[in-house]
């Protein structure tokens, strides 16, 4: 009906139902509320048998803004009336969906695939079409601007831990004279260092590094947590590079359920990697990839801002294996922002 | 207060036994129950208006278990407190202070 009901219709509904007079029907609802009133300003709390509960509550002062001019205000403290109706009130106008229990929901809803899902490609195709637009509004430009300037000088230190130990030996001369030279004959040129080109040449020069050496090996194990232990340091004492830990969380995922905080005494396997720091295999590089793309999607999962950092390693790496199993899991929001980051210099 | 007291000083402020008013007090709240019920608005003056919200069914994370649940839809009860009884918690305030 969602109609308003007046305190005369009230008072007639229920005389007619009780069979009492309106006099005192009239008086009965009047004397309750004062008496609710009393109560409240005596004890606090009032209790009415199948309507529900009154509760007082002191609201604290603190201090405000004025959005407007900016200037600090006092708020002063205030008591509040708080109502919380009687379960049985509650389940009554509830029985109409008593039978609903919460669901679970088993997947998250598929979010459209970011990249083409052709296998045979060798190189990593565009992350959004070209013409695709995407509508970003001036609030999350200047959001996404903001986050890649945070998020940038990160990205570089993570990155720079990450591939430097990759180029050790005789190559590793080869490969940064190859870099310094295509660095400076685009700086002759005019052009913008694009990290993008750099990264694509030092993953390229790990791959055939990989490839030609010798593979020894890091064995795997199992470690038990300490007092202290961190994934990052779980990494470092293991693969002798911190960064590596989504690979140790990728494989441990049923048991942390916050790469944050690990329980003391647990069982942490260790992965093995087939080659070594700085002569890591295919296969190695698909792992670790797989590693990102989980951190990735546990930090999106918890809300954190800390997510963007491992898709944007994730892409980086460009294995394609590890992108495609992850395509549909993306946030094509977190996308466009990784997408906003790419051309931030990575080799200055 | 529990709703005992209230029986016995609306008892004797009504001049009713307390069976009595007992009675009354439930056939009024099964009444404003039923109205409540059908959607509408009930203004009870010195008290507030009551009236009931229609929760739509929602996700929802459970952070012990990990795993995502659809939470049915519900109505939940509502009391708009009355004007009069802010104020006379305003009064309440400054008296403290």
């Amino acid at each position: 009906m969602n109609e308003k009901i007046s305190y005369h219709e009230l008072v007639n509904i229920i005389a007619a139902e009780t069979g009492a007079s309106k006099e005192l029907i009239e008086q009965l609802l009047t004397e309750t509320v004062s008496l609710t009133r009393e109560g409240l300003e005596r004890d606090g709390n009032v209790h009415l048998s199948g309507f529900g509960h009154f509760k007082l509550r002191w609201n604290k002062p603190r201090v405000g803004r004025n959005p407007q001019t900016g200037e600090e205000l006092e708020i002063p403290g205030r008591y509040l009336v708080n109502f919380r109706a009687e379960a049985k009130l509650r389940d009554f106008i509830n029985r109409k969906y008593a039978h609903l229990k919460p669901r679970l929901i088993e997947e998250e809803p598929a979010q459209e695939s970011f990249i083409e899902p052709d296998p045979k490609v060798s190189v990593i195709p565009e992350i959004i079409p070209k013409k695709e637009k995407i509508i970003v509004t001036k609030e999350e430009k200047k959001s996404s601007r903001k986050w890649g300037w945070i998020l940038v000088p990160l990205i570089l230190i993570l990155l720079f831990f990450f591939f430097f130990p990759l180029n050790t030996g005789d190559d590793l001369e080869i490969s940064k004279s190859k870099v310094s030279e295509e660095t400076t004959n685009e700086s002759e040129l005019g052009k913008d260092q694009d990290a993008g080109i750099s990264e694509d040449q030092i993953s390229e020069s790990i791959e055939a590094e990989s490839e030609a050496a010798e593979v020894t090996g890091i064995p795997g194990g199992t470690h038990t947590v300490a007092s202290g232990d961190v994934l990052w340091s779980i990494s470092e004492k293991y693969y002798q590079q911190g960064n590596l830990w989504p690979n140790i969380y990728r494989v441990n995922m049923s048991n942390i359920a916050d790469p944050d905080s690990l329980t003391l005494g647990s069982k942490i396997i260790i992965p093995p990697l087939q080659g070594e720091m700085g002569n890591l295999s295919k296969a190695d590089l698909k792992d670790i990839s797989e590693g990102f793309g989980e951190a990735y999607l546990i930090y999106k999962k918890f809300g954190s801002e800390k997510a963007l950092n491992y898709l944007w390693v994730l892409i980086k790496l460009k294995v394609n294996e590890a992108i495609n199993t992850y395509s549909d899991r993306v946030d094509k929001r977190d996308l466009e922002l990784v997408r906003l980051m790419k051309g931030a210099p990575l080799i200055k | 207060m529990n709703n005992s007291e209230i029986i016995k000083d609306l008892s004797s402020r009504l001049n009713q036994s307390q069976d009595e008013t007992k009675r009354l007090l439930s056939g009024a709240a099964d009444q404003i129950q039923k109205l409540i019920d059908e959607d509408n608005r009930i203004s009870i003056p010195n008290l507030g208006i009551l009236s009931v919200s229609f929760k739509k069914e929602r996700k929802s994370f459970n952070p012990i278990q990990k795993r995502f649940f659809m939470l049915p839809p519900k109505r939940l009860v509502k009391l708009r407190i009355a004007s009069s009884l802010k104020k006379q918690f305003e009064e309440k305030r400054y008296s403290d202070e």
